[in-house]
Protein backbone atom coordinates (compact mmCIF):
# COMPACT_ATOMS: atom_id res chain seq x y z
CA UNK A 1 0.00 0.00 0.00
CA UNK A 2 1.62 3.30 -1.33
CA UNK A 3 1.85 5.83 1.82
CA UNK A 4 -0.82 8.75 0.84
CA UNK A 5 1.31 11.09 2.62
CA UNK A 6 4.70 10.07 0.47
CA UNK A 7 2.57 9.85 -2.52
CA UNK A 8 0.96 13.61 -2.11
CA UNK A 9 4.46 15.20 -0.69
CA UNK A 10 7.34 13.52 -2.95
CA UNK A 11 10.51 11.48 -1.30
CA UNK A 12 10.79 14.38 1.12
CA UNK A 13 7.45 13.70 3.07
CA UNK A 14 8.91 11.98 5.69
CA UNK A 15 12.43 13.75 5.88
CA UNK A 16 11.48 15.49 9.15
CA UNK A 17 11.00 12.42 11.12
CA UNK A 18 13.84 11.60 13.56
CA UNK A 19 15.05 8.83 14.91
CA UNK A 20 18.80 6.89 16.31
CA UNK A 21 20.90 5.49 13.92
CA UNK A 22 22.05 1.98 15.05
CA UNK A 23 25.07 2.25 12.46
CA UNK A 24 26.11 5.54 13.31
CA UNK A 25 24.97 6.12 16.75
CA UNK A 26 23.37 9.16 16.91
CA UNK A 27 20.06 10.79 15.30
CA UNK A 28 18.83 10.84 12.09
CA UNK A 29 16.14 11.89 10.22
CA UNK A 30 14.72 10.20 6.99
CA UNK A 31 16.63 12.84 4.83
CA UNK A 32 19.74 10.80 5.52
CA UNK A 33 18.56 7.53 5.12
CA UNK A 34 17.33 7.89 1.88
CA UNK A 35 20.74 9.23 0.90
CA UNK A 36 23.70 7.36 1.98
CA UNK A 37 23.61 4.54 -0.72
CA UNK A 38 23.13 7.24 -3.53
CA UNK A 39 21.23 6.72 -5.09
CA UNK A 40 19.25 4.15 -3.20
CA UNK A 41 18.69 5.03 0.91
CA UNK A 42 20.55 2.99 3.32
CA UNK A 43 19.85 -0.89 3.73
CA UNK A 44 18.23 -0.44 7.18
CA UNK A 45 15.81 1.67 5.68
CA UNK A 46 12.71 -0.68 6.42
CA UNK A 47 14.13 -1.99 9.87
CA UNK A 48 14.29 1.45 11.38
CA UNK A 49 11.03 2.90 9.78
CA UNK A 50 8.61 0.18 9.32
CA UNK A 51 7.45 0.77 13.37
CA UNK A 52 6.72 4.54 12.47
CA UNK A 53 5.20 4.83 8.89
CA UNK A 54 4.54 2.99 5.55
CA UNK A 55 8.29 2.73 4.66
CA UNK A 56 7.60 -0.34 2.14
CA UNK A 57 4.84 1.94 0.37
CA UNK A 58 7.30 5.03 0.15
CA UNK A 59 9.92 2.77 -1.28
CA UNK A 60 7.91 1.22 -3.68
CA UNK A 61 6.41 4.38 -5.07
CA UNK A 62 10.06 6.47 -5.08
CA UNK A 63 12.71 3.77 -5.92
CA UNK A 64 12.80 0.98 -8.73
CA UNK A 65 12.63 -2.47 -8.13
CA UNK A 66 16.20 -2.86 -9.51
CA UNK A 67 16.61 0.00 -6.55
CA UNK A 68 14.74 -1.94 -3.67
CA UNK A 69 16.76 -5.08 -4.93
CA UNK A 70 19.93 -3.41 -4.06
CA UNK A 71 18.47 -1.74 -0.66
CA UNK A 72 17.31 -5.35 0.43
CA UNK A 73 20.92 -6.40 0.10
CA UNK A 74 21.79 -7.30 3.99
CA UNK A 75 25.26 -5.87 5.59
CA UNK A 76 28.06 -7.35 4.43
CA UNK A 77 30.02 -9.11 7.38
CA UNK A 78 32.81 -6.18 8.82
CA UNK A 79 35.70 -8.30 7.72
CA UNK A 80 34.33 -9.20 4.55
CA UNK A 81 33.91 -5.68 3.86
CA UNK A 82 37.67 -4.59 4.70
CA UNK A 83 38.86 -7.40 2.50
CA UNK A 84 36.70 -6.49 -0.19
CA UNK A 85 38.05 -2.74 0.59
CA UNK A 86 41.65 -4.07 0.50
CA UNK A 87 40.51 -5.62 -2.80
CA UNK A 88 39.60 -2.52 -4.28
CA UNK A 89 41.82 -0.31 -3.16
CA UNK A 90 44.87 -2.88 -4.35
CA UNK A 91 42.78 -2.48 -7.71
CA UNK A 92 41.71 -5.99 -7.80
CA UNK A 93 37.90 -4.92 -7.74
CA UNK A 94 36.08 -1.89 -9.56
CA UNK B 1 27.79 1.29 55.51
CA UNK B 2 27.27 -1.69 53.03
CA UNK B 3 29.94 -2.06 49.89
CA UNK B 4 28.51 -1.15 46.52
CA UNK B 5 32.24 -1.10 44.98
CA UNK B 6 34.82 -3.41 44.92
CA UNK B 7 38.01 -2.18 43.62
CA UNK B 8 41.70 -3.60 42.57
CA UNK B 9 44.36 -2.43 43.07
CA UNK B 10 46.48 -1.51 39.98
CA UNK B 11 49.40 -4.57 40.34
CA UNK B 12 45.89 -6.37 40.16
CA UNK B 13 45.65 -6.31 36.56
CA UNK B 14 45.50 -8.90 34.89
CA UNK B 15 48.64 -10.24 33.22
CA UNK B 16 47.34 -12.62 30.70
CA UNK B 17 44.28 -12.61 27.94
CA UNK B 18 42.44 -15.47 27.81
CA UNK B 19 41.70 -17.17 24.33
CA UNK B 20 38.63 -19.04 24.13
CA UNK B 21 39.62 -20.04 20.73
CA UNK B 22 41.85 -22.83 22.75
CA UNK B 23 39.27 -24.28 24.82
CA UNK B 24 36.48 -24.47 22.93
CA UNK B 25 35.46 -28.27 22.74
CA UNK B 26 35.00 -28.14 18.74
CA UNK B 27 37.97 -25.91 16.38
CA UNK B 28 37.22 -22.50 15.22
CA UNK B 29 36.45 -22.78 11.71
CA UNK B 30 38.23 -20.34 9.81
CA UNK B 31 36.61 -17.95 7.39
CA UNK B 32 36.77 -19.46 3.91
CA UNK B 33 37.41 -16.80 0.72
CA UNK B 34 34.91 -17.18 -2.48
CA UNK B 35 37.33 -19.90 -3.99
CA UNK B 36 36.40 -21.69 -0.81
CA UNK B 37 39.48 -21.79 1.16
CA UNK B 38 40.35 -20.25 3.92
CA UNK B 39 41.26 -16.58 4.52
CA UNK B 40 45.13 -16.53 5.25
CA UNK B 41 47.52 -14.28 7.14
CA UNK B 42 48.43 -12.63 3.53
CA UNK B 43 45.02 -11.25 2.87
CA UNK B 44 44.87 -9.50 6.63
CA UNK B 45 48.37 -8.27 5.98
CA UNK B 46 48.03 -5.29 4.19
CA UNK B 47 45.62 -3.72 7.08
CA UNK B 48 47.17 -5.61 10.51
CA UNK B 49 50.53 -5.57 11.40
CA UNK B 50 51.59 -9.53 11.97
CA UNK B 51 51.63 -9.43 15.79
CA UNK B 52 47.93 -8.81 15.60
CA UNK B 53 47.37 -11.23 12.75
CA UNK B 54 49.52 -13.93 15.23
CA UNK B 55 47.00 -13.16 17.72
CA UNK B 56 43.84 -13.64 15.38
CA UNK B 57 45.21 -17.06 14.31
CA UNK B 58 46.39 -17.95 17.88
CA UNK B 59 45.13 -20.91 19.63
CA UNK B 60 47.51 -20.49 22.63
CA UNK B 61 45.08 -20.59 25.92
CA UNK B 62 46.46 -17.27 27.56
CA UNK B 63 48.33 -14.51 26.11
CA UNK B 64 50.69 -12.13 28.13
CA UNK B 65 49.76 -8.44 28.65
CA UNK B 66 53.21 -6.37 27.86
CA UNK B 67 54.09 -4.47 30.76
CA UNK B 68 53.89 -1.32 29.05
CA UNK B 69 50.07 -1.73 27.65
CA UNK B 70 49.22 -2.84 31.22
CA UNK B 71 50.85 0.47 31.94
CA UNK B 72 48.50 2.51 29.51
CA UNK B 73 45.31 0.21 30.84
CA UNK B 74 45.89 1.49 34.47
CA UNK B 75 44.64 4.54 33.45
CA UNK B 76 41.03 3.52 34.20
CA UNK B 77 41.96 -0.11 34.60
CA UNK B 78 41.21 -2.13 36.91
CA UNK B 79 37.48 -0.87 36.22
CA UNK B 80 35.74 -1.03 39.45
CA UNK B 81 32.53 -4.19 40.18
CA UNK B 82 29.51 -2.48 41.03
CA UNK B 83 26.65 -4.11 43.62
CA UNK B 84 24.04 -2.81 42.55
CA UNK B 85 21.87 -2.61 45.53
CA UNK B 86 19.58 -0.02 44.73
CA UNK B 87 18.03 -2.30 41.56
CA UNK B 88 18.10 -5.58 43.80
CA UNK B 89 15.72 -3.02 46.06
CA UNK B 90 13.42 -1.72 44.07
CA UNK B 91 13.44 -5.35 42.43
CA UNK B 92 12.44 -7.44 45.89
CA UNK B 93 14.57 -9.88 44.35
CA UNK B 94 17.13 -12.11 46.61
CA UNK B 95 19.67 -11.98 43.55
CA UNK B 96 22.99 -10.21 44.00
CA UNK B 97 23.26 -8.47 40.89
CA UNK B 98 26.78 -7.53 40.31
CA UNK B 99 28.09 -5.00 37.37
CA UNK B 100 31.47 -4.07 35.45
CA UNK B 101 31.52 -0.49 35.29
CA UNK B 102 33.20 0.07 31.63
CA UNK B 103 31.97 3.53 31.21
CA UNK B 104 34.93 4.53 33.46
CA UNK B 105 37.46 4.43 30.68
CA UNK B 106 38.40 8.13 29.45
CA UNK B 107 36.14 8.10 26.16
CA UNK B 108 33.59 6.16 28.31
CA UNK B 109 32.92 2.38 27.25
CA UNK B 110 34.87 -0.66 26.85
CA UNK B 111 36.34 -0.13 23.54
CA UNK B 112 39.98 1.51 24.65
CA UNK B 113 40.24 -2.31 26.44
CA UNK B 114 41.46 -3.12 22.43
CA UNK B 115 42.45 0.10 20.91
CA UNK B 116 45.28 1.00 23.34
CA UNK B 117 46.57 -2.90 22.72
CA UNK B 118 46.06 -2.11 18.99
CA UNK B 119 47.98 1.19 19.07
CA UNK B 120 50.98 -0.39 20.77
CA UNK B 121 51.16 -3.58 19.15
CA UNK B 122 51.43 -1.29 15.62
CA UNK B 123 53.93 0.51 17.07
CA UNK B 124 56.22 -2.40 17.95
CA UNK B 125 55.38 -3.25 14.23
CA UNK B 126 56.81 -0.13 13.41
CA UNK B 127 53.78 1.48 11.85
CA UNK B 128 53.28 5.32 12.49
CA UNK B 129 49.93 5.77 12.22
CA UNK B 130 46.52 3.80 12.03
CA UNK B 131 43.05 5.11 10.14
CA UNK B 132 40.00 3.96 10.26
CA UNK B 133 36.47 4.70 10.96
CA UNK B 134 33.53 5.65 12.68
CA UNK B 135 29.88 6.89 12.70
CA UNK B 136 29.29 9.38 15.79
CA UNK B 137 32.63 8.62 16.98
CA UNK B 138 32.38 5.99 20.00
CA UNK B 139 35.35 3.43 18.43
CA UNK B 140 36.63 6.62 16.58
CA UNK B 141 37.56 8.76 19.64
CA UNK B 142 38.45 5.03 21.57
CA UNK B 143 41.71 4.87 19.05
CA UNK B 144 42.21 8.16 19.45
CA UNK B 145 43.03 7.88 22.45
CA UNK B 146 44.92 5.16 22.38
CA UNK B 147 47.33 6.44 19.68
CA UNK B 148 47.69 9.48 22.00
CA UNK B 149 48.89 7.40 24.51
CA UNK B 150 51.63 5.32 22.21
CA UNK B 151 52.60 7.90 20.27
CA UNK B 152 50.61 7.24 16.79
CA UNK B 153 49.46 9.55 14.51
CA UNK B 154 45.49 8.49 13.64
CA UNK B 155 43.29 9.42 11.17
CA UNK B 156 39.59 9.02 11.65
CA UNK B 157 37.33 9.15 8.74
CA UNK B 158 34.07 10.01 9.90
CA UNK B 159 30.56 9.71 7.76
CA UNK B 160 30.42 13.61 7.07
CA UNK B 161 26.65 13.86 8.69
CA UNK B 162 27.99 12.47 12.42
CA UNK B 163 30.51 15.23 11.67
CA UNK B 164 28.66 18.11 10.74
CA UNK B 165 26.24 17.27 13.40
CA UNK B 166 27.96 15.94 16.06
CA UNK B 167 31.32 17.63 17.56
CA UNK B 168 31.50 16.06 20.44
CA UNK B 169 33.20 12.62 20.22
CA UNK B 170 34.72 14.70 17.00
CA UNK B 171 36.53 16.86 19.31
CA UNK B 172 37.41 14.25 21.87
CA UNK B 173 39.36 12.66 19.26
CA UNK B 174 40.97 16.23 18.14
CA UNK B 175 41.60 16.56 21.80
CA UNK B 176 43.72 13.12 22.15
CA UNK B 177 45.36 14.18 18.89
CA UNK B 178 43.88 12.63 16.05
CA UNK B 179 43.00 13.68 12.45
CA UNK B 180 39.20 13.39 12.25
CA UNK B 181 38.12 13.66 8.19
CA UNK B 182 34.93 14.05 6.77
CA UNK B 183 33.68 11.35 4.84
CA UNK B 184 33.52 11.65 1.46
CA UNK B 185 36.78 13.29 1.69
CA UNK B 186 39.36 14.09 -1.34
CA UNK B 187 41.83 12.41 0.58
CA UNK B 188 41.10 8.87 -0.70
CA UNK B 189 39.74 8.12 -4.39
CA UNK B 190 36.92 6.12 -3.18
CA UNK B 191 35.95 9.34 -1.70
CA UNK B 192 36.76 11.75 -4.67
CA UNK B 193 34.92 9.41 -7.05
CA UNK B 194 31.36 9.89 -4.64
CA UNK B 195 32.31 13.32 -4.40
CA UNK B 196 32.43 14.06 -7.90
CA UNK B 197 28.93 12.05 -8.52
CA UNK B 198 27.09 13.29 -5.65
CA UNK B 199 29.05 16.37 -3.90
CA UNK B 200 26.12 16.56 -0.91
CA UNK B 201 26.48 13.36 0.21
CA UNK B 202 25.90 12.73 4.22
CA UNK B 203 28.30 9.74 3.52
CA UNK B 204 28.08 6.37 5.01
CA UNK B 205 29.63 3.91 7.00
CA UNK B 206 30.38 1.76 3.87
CA UNK B 207 32.20 4.57 2.12
CA UNK B 208 34.53 5.68 5.54
CA UNK B 209 35.34 2.05 6.12
CA UNK B 210 36.21 2.51 2.01
CA UNK B 211 38.37 5.13 2.68
CA UNK B 212 40.00 4.08 5.56
CA UNK B 213 41.31 1.23 4.41
CA UNK B 214 42.19 2.81 1.13
CA UNK B 215 44.10 5.21 3.10
CA UNK B 216 45.93 2.38 4.76
CA UNK B 217 46.85 0.28 1.46
CA UNK B 218 48.21 2.82 -0.48
CA UNK B 219 50.72 4.58 1.66
CA UNK B 220 53.68 3.24 0.08
CA UNK B 221 55.88 3.72 3.03
CA UNK B 222 54.21 0.99 4.65
CA UNK B 223 53.98 2.32 7.61
CA UNK B 224 49.99 2.78 7.68
CA UNK B 225 47.56 0.12 9.19
CA UNK B 226 43.65 0.49 9.75
CA UNK B 227 41.81 -0.78 12.94
CA UNK B 228 38.95 -2.56 13.76
CA UNK B 229 37.01 -2.39 16.79
CA UNK B 230 34.67 -5.43 17.19
CA UNK B 231 34.07 -8.91 15.62
CA UNK B 232 37.71 -10.24 15.18
CA UNK B 233 39.22 -12.32 17.41
CA UNK B 234 42.01 -10.26 18.54
CA UNK B 235 39.23 -7.43 19.38
CA UNK B 236 37.46 -10.03 21.78
CA UNK B 237 40.74 -11.58 23.35
CA UNK B 238 41.72 -8.33 24.57
CA UNK B 239 38.67 -7.15 26.18
CA UNK B 240 38.85 -10.31 28.37
CA UNK B 241 40.31 -8.34 31.22
CA UNK B 242 36.84 -7.24 31.76
CA UNK B 243 36.09 -11.17 32.55
CA UNK B 244 39.30 -11.52 34.29
CA UNK B 245 38.74 -8.91 36.55
CA UNK B 246 35.42 -9.52 37.67
CA UNK B 247 36.23 -12.87 38.67
CA UNK B 248 39.08 -11.54 40.75
CA UNK B 249 36.60 -9.05 42.15
CA UNK B 250 33.73 -11.06 43.05
CA UNK B 251 36.30 -13.56 45.01
CA UNK B 252 36.95 -10.31 47.03
CA UNK B 253 33.05 -9.77 47.31
CA UNK B 254 32.83 -13.38 49.33
CA UNK B 255 31.20 -15.08 46.69
CA UNK B 256 31.89 -18.62 45.63
CA UNK B 257 29.70 -19.01 42.55
CA UNK B 258 28.07 -16.89 39.87
CA UNK B 259 25.23 -18.56 38.11
CA UNK B 260 24.41 -16.36 35.87
CA UNK B 261 26.16 -13.94 33.49
CA UNK B 262 24.84 -11.00 30.99
CA UNK B 263 25.90 -9.19 28.08
CA UNK B 264 24.78 -7.27 24.99
CA UNK B 265 25.62 -8.79 21.78
CA UNK B 266 26.58 -6.79 18.55
CA UNK B 267 29.81 -6.83 17.37
CA UNK B 268 30.24 -9.12 19.91
CA UNK B 269 33.34 -7.58 21.72
CA UNK B 270 31.54 -6.14 25.08
CA UNK B 271 29.82 -9.96 25.65
CA UNK B 272 32.80 -11.90 24.61
CA UNK B 273 35.12 -9.42 27.48
CA UNK B 274 33.01 -10.13 29.83
CA UNK B 275 31.65 -14.31 29.04
CA UNK B 276 34.71 -15.79 28.07
CA UNK B 277 36.37 -16.25 31.36
CA UNK B 278 32.90 -17.75 32.29
CA UNK B 279 33.05 -19.48 29.55
CA UNK B 280 36.39 -21.22 30.51
CA UNK B 281 35.13 -22.14 33.84
CA UNK B 282 32.07 -23.67 32.34
CA UNK B 283 34.07 -26.10 30.32
CA UNK B 284 35.61 -27.20 33.23
CA UNK B 285 32.43 -28.00 35.12
CA UNK B 286 31.09 -24.72 36.35
CA UNK B 287 27.23 -24.73 36.12
CA UNK B 288 26.77 -21.04 35.13
CA UNK B 289 24.21 -19.50 32.51
CA UNK B 290 25.71 -16.94 30.32
CA UNK B 291 22.80 -14.74 27.73
CA UNK B 292 24.11 -12.81 25.06
CA UNK B 293 21.28 -10.57 24.23
CA UNK B 294 20.57 -9.09 21.13
CA UNK B 295 17.13 -7.00 19.60
CA UNK B 296 14.55 -9.33 19.23
CA UNK B 297 14.10 -7.59 15.98
CA UNK B 298 17.95 -8.71 14.53
CA UNK B 299 17.82 -12.71 15.54
CA UNK B 300 20.94 -13.15 14.92
CA UNK B 301 22.03 -16.06 17.54
CA UNK B 302 18.81 -16.70 18.43
CA UNK B 303 17.33 -17.95 15.46
CA UNK B 304 19.48 -17.53 12.91
CA UNK B 305 21.09 -21.41 11.99
CA UNK B 306 24.95 -21.85 11.89
CA UNK B 307 26.66 -21.72 7.97
CA UNK B 308 29.08 -20.47 6.16
CA UNK B 309 27.55 -17.26 4.19
CA UNK B 310 28.82 -14.48 2.01
CA UNK B 311 28.63 -11.22 3.12
CA UNK B 312 27.47 -9.98 -0.40
CA UNK B 313 24.79 -11.24 -2.51
CA UNK B 314 26.80 -11.28 -5.52
CA UNK B 315 29.21 -13.88 -3.84
CA UNK B 316 32.29 -11.68 -4.14
CA UNK B 317 32.95 -11.53 -0.12
CA UNK B 318 34.60 -14.20 1.72
CA UNK B 319 32.43 -16.87 2.92
CA UNK B 320 32.30 -16.83 7.40
CA UNK B 321 31.06 -19.34 9.40
CA UNK B 322 28.71 -17.66 11.41
CA UNK B 323 24.74 -17.34 12.73
CA UNK B 324 23.12 -15.77 9.42
CA UNK B 325 20.20 -14.55 8.30
CA UNK B 326 21.25 -15.03 4.91
CA UNK B 327 22.81 -13.00 2.30
CA UNK B 328 20.05 -12.63 -0.23
CA UNK B 329 17.63 -12.15 2.47
CA UNK B 330 14.82 -10.04 1.03
CA UNK B 331 12.37 -10.35 3.64
CA UNK B 332 8.32 -10.76 3.22
CA UNK B 333 6.70 -8.36 3.73
CA UNK B 334 10.35 -6.26 3.23
CA UNK B 335 9.49 -3.98 5.84
CA UNK B 336 9.70 -7.21 8.13
CA UNK B 337 13.41 -7.53 9.82
CA UNK B 338 15.96 -9.08 8.80
CA UNK B 339 18.09 -6.28 7.26
CA UNK B 340 20.89 -5.59 9.79
CA UNK B 341 23.85 -7.03 10.39
CA UNK B 342 23.76 -10.57 10.06
CA UNK B 343 26.99 -11.45 11.11
CA UNK B 344 28.51 -12.32 14.91
CA UNK B 345 31.90 -12.77 15.71
CA UNK B 346 33.12 -16.07 15.17
CA UNK B 347 34.04 -17.14 18.49
CA UNK B 348 30.73 -16.08 20.01
CA UNK B 349 28.70 -18.01 17.10
CA UNK B 350 31.15 -21.19 17.93
CA UNK B 351 29.91 -20.90 21.81
CA UNK B 352 26.43 -20.98 20.98
CA UNK B 353 26.50 -24.27 18.55
CA UNK B 354 28.28 -25.87 21.19
CA UNK B 355 25.68 -24.77 23.70
CA UNK B 356 28.06 -22.63 26.14
CA UNK B 357 26.04 -19.73 25.91
CA UNK B 358 22.04 -19.42 25.47
CA UNK B 359 21.28 -16.28 23.37
CA UNK B 360 18.48 -14.47 24.28
CA UNK B 361 16.43 -11.36 22.39
CA UNK B 362 14.63 -8.57 23.52
CA UNK B 363 11.96 -6.10 22.13
CA UNK B 364 13.88 -2.33 22.41
CA UNK B 365 10.32 -0.81 24.14
CA UNK B 366 11.63 -3.50 27.24
CA UNK B 367 15.18 -2.56 26.61
CA UNK B 368 14.60 1.44 27.31
CA UNK B 369 11.82 0.89 29.92
CA UNK B 370 14.79 -1.58 31.98
CA UNK B 371 17.59 1.28 31.21
CA UNK B 372 15.17 3.93 32.69
CA UNK B 373 14.93 2.27 35.52
CA UNK B 374 18.16 1.36 36.07
CA UNK B 375 19.10 5.03 35.95
CA UNK B 376 16.03 5.59 38.50
CA UNK B 377 17.87 3.11 40.34
CA UNK B 378 21.67 3.03 40.07
CA UNK B 379 21.84 6.46 38.59
CA UNK B 380 24.02 5.91 35.56
CA UNK B 381 22.42 6.51 32.34
CA UNK B 382 23.00 3.62 29.60
CA UNK B 383 24.15 3.16 26.30
CA UNK B 384 21.21 2.00 24.24
CA UNK B 385 22.95 -1.46 23.52
CA UNK B 386 23.39 -1.90 27.39
CA UNK B 387 19.81 -1.46 27.67
CA UNK B 388 19.79 -4.84 26.60
CA UNK B 389 21.82 -6.58 29.17
CA UNK B 390 19.95 -4.86 32.01
CA UNK B 391 16.47 -6.38 30.86
CA UNK B 392 17.95 -9.27 30.51
CA UNK B 393 19.12 -8.94 34.42
CA UNK B 394 15.72 -7.83 35.92
CA UNK B 395 14.02 -10.92 34.12
CA UNK B 396 16.71 -12.92 35.53
CA UNK B 397 16.35 -10.99 39.32
CA UNK B 398 12.71 -11.31 38.56
CA UNK B 399 13.27 -15.03 38.17
CA UNK B 400 15.23 -15.69 41.33
CA UNK B 401 12.20 -13.46 43.39
CA UNK B 402 9.94 -16.35 41.60
CA UNK B 403 12.02 -19.19 42.51
CA UNK B 404 12.90 -17.77 45.75
CA UNK B 405 16.66 -18.27 45.08
CA UNK B 406 20.14 -16.04 46.25
CA UNK B 407 21.48 -15.84 42.66
CA UNK B 408 24.47 -14.10 41.86
CA UNK B 409 24.04 -11.88 38.80
CA UNK B 410 26.88 -10.37 36.90
CA UNK B 411 26.96 -8.29 33.99
CA UNK B 412 28.45 -5.97 31.83
CA UNK B 413 27.83 -1.86 31.64
CA UNK B 414 29.51 -1.83 28.75
CA UNK B 415 29.35 2.58 28.48
CA UNK B 416 27.30 5.25 29.38
CA UNK B 417 24.44 7.01 26.74
CA UNK B 418 25.11 10.81 27.55
CA UNK B 419 26.10 11.24 24.24
CA UNK B 420 23.26 8.92 22.86
CA UNK B 421 19.99 10.72 24.40
CA UNK B 422 18.31 11.24 21.37
CA UNK B 423 17.42 7.18 22.00
CA UNK B 424 15.72 7.94 24.90
CA UNK B 425 13.98 11.09 23.52
CA UNK B 426 12.38 8.92 20.97
CA UNK B 427 11.53 6.01 23.76
CA UNK B 428 9.84 9.20 25.76
CA UNK B 429 8.20 10.34 22.69
CA UNK B 430 6.24 6.91 22.64
CA UNK B 431 8.19 6.87 19.08
CA UNK B 432 9.36 3.61 19.20
CA UNK B 433 6.90 0.07 18.85
CA UNK B 434 8.51 -3.18 18.85
CA UNK B 435 8.78 -5.99 16.56
CA UNK B 436 9.82 -9.42 15.81
CA UNK B 437 10.82 -11.62 12.57
CA UNK B 438 7.84 -14.17 11.74
CA UNK B 439 9.79 -17.58 11.36
CA UNK B 440 7.97 -17.78 7.84
CA UNK B 441 10.39 -14.77 6.39
CA UNK B 442 13.10 -16.05 8.83
CA UNK B 443 12.74 -19.64 6.90
CA UNK B 444 12.52 -17.75 3.26
CA UNK B 445 15.70 -16.01 4.18
CA UNK B 446 17.92 -18.39 5.06
CA UNK B 447 17.13 -20.86 2.41
CA UNK B 448 19.96 -18.87 0.06
CA UNK B 449 22.15 -20.81 2.33
CA UNK B 450 21.43 -24.08 0.95
CA UNK B 451 23.75 -24.33 -1.82
CA UNK B 452 26.86 -22.88 0.20
CA UNK B 453 29.30 -25.22 2.30
CA UNK B 454 28.41 -26.13 5.23
CA UNK B 455 30.65 -25.54 8.56
CA UNK B 456 30.71 -28.29 11.16
CA UNK B 457 28.06 -28.22 13.86
CA UNK B 458 29.47 -31.32 15.69
CA UNK B 459 29.34 -30.59 19.02
CA UNK B 460 30.01 -32.46 22.01
CA UNK B 461 26.43 -32.43 23.32
CA UNK B 462 27.97 -31.49 27.40
CA UNK B 463 26.15 -28.21 27.20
Amino acid sequence: MVDEAAGKQGIAAHDGRQRHCPMLGQGVGVSYCRTPGDPCPCRKIFDCWFETFDIEGFITTHYSESEIGQITHPTASRLATVLEAVARAKGDLK
Amino acid sequence: MERTKIVLDDNELPRQWYNLAADLPTPLQPPLGPDGQPVGPEQLAPVFPMNLIEQEVSTERWIDIPEEVLSLLSLWRPSPLYRARRLEQALGTPARIYYKHEGVSPPGSHKPNTAVPQAWYNKQFGIERLTTETGAGQWGSALSFACSLVGLECKVFMVRISFDQKPYRRLMMEAWGGTCVPSPSEQTKAGQAILAATPDTPGSLGIAISEAVEAAVSDSSGKTRYSLGSVLNHVLLHQTVIGLEAKKQLEKAGEKQVDVVIGCAGGGSNFAGLAFPFICDKINGAEIEIYPVEPTSCPTLTRAPFAYDHGDVAGMTPLLAMHSLGHAFVPEPIHAGGLRYHGMAPLVSAAAVEGLITPRAYPQLKCYEAAVKWARTEGFISAPETAHAIAAVIDEAEKAKQEGKEKVIVFNWSGHGLVDLAAYDAYFQGKLVDHELAQEDLEKSTAVLDNLPKPSTAKTGKW
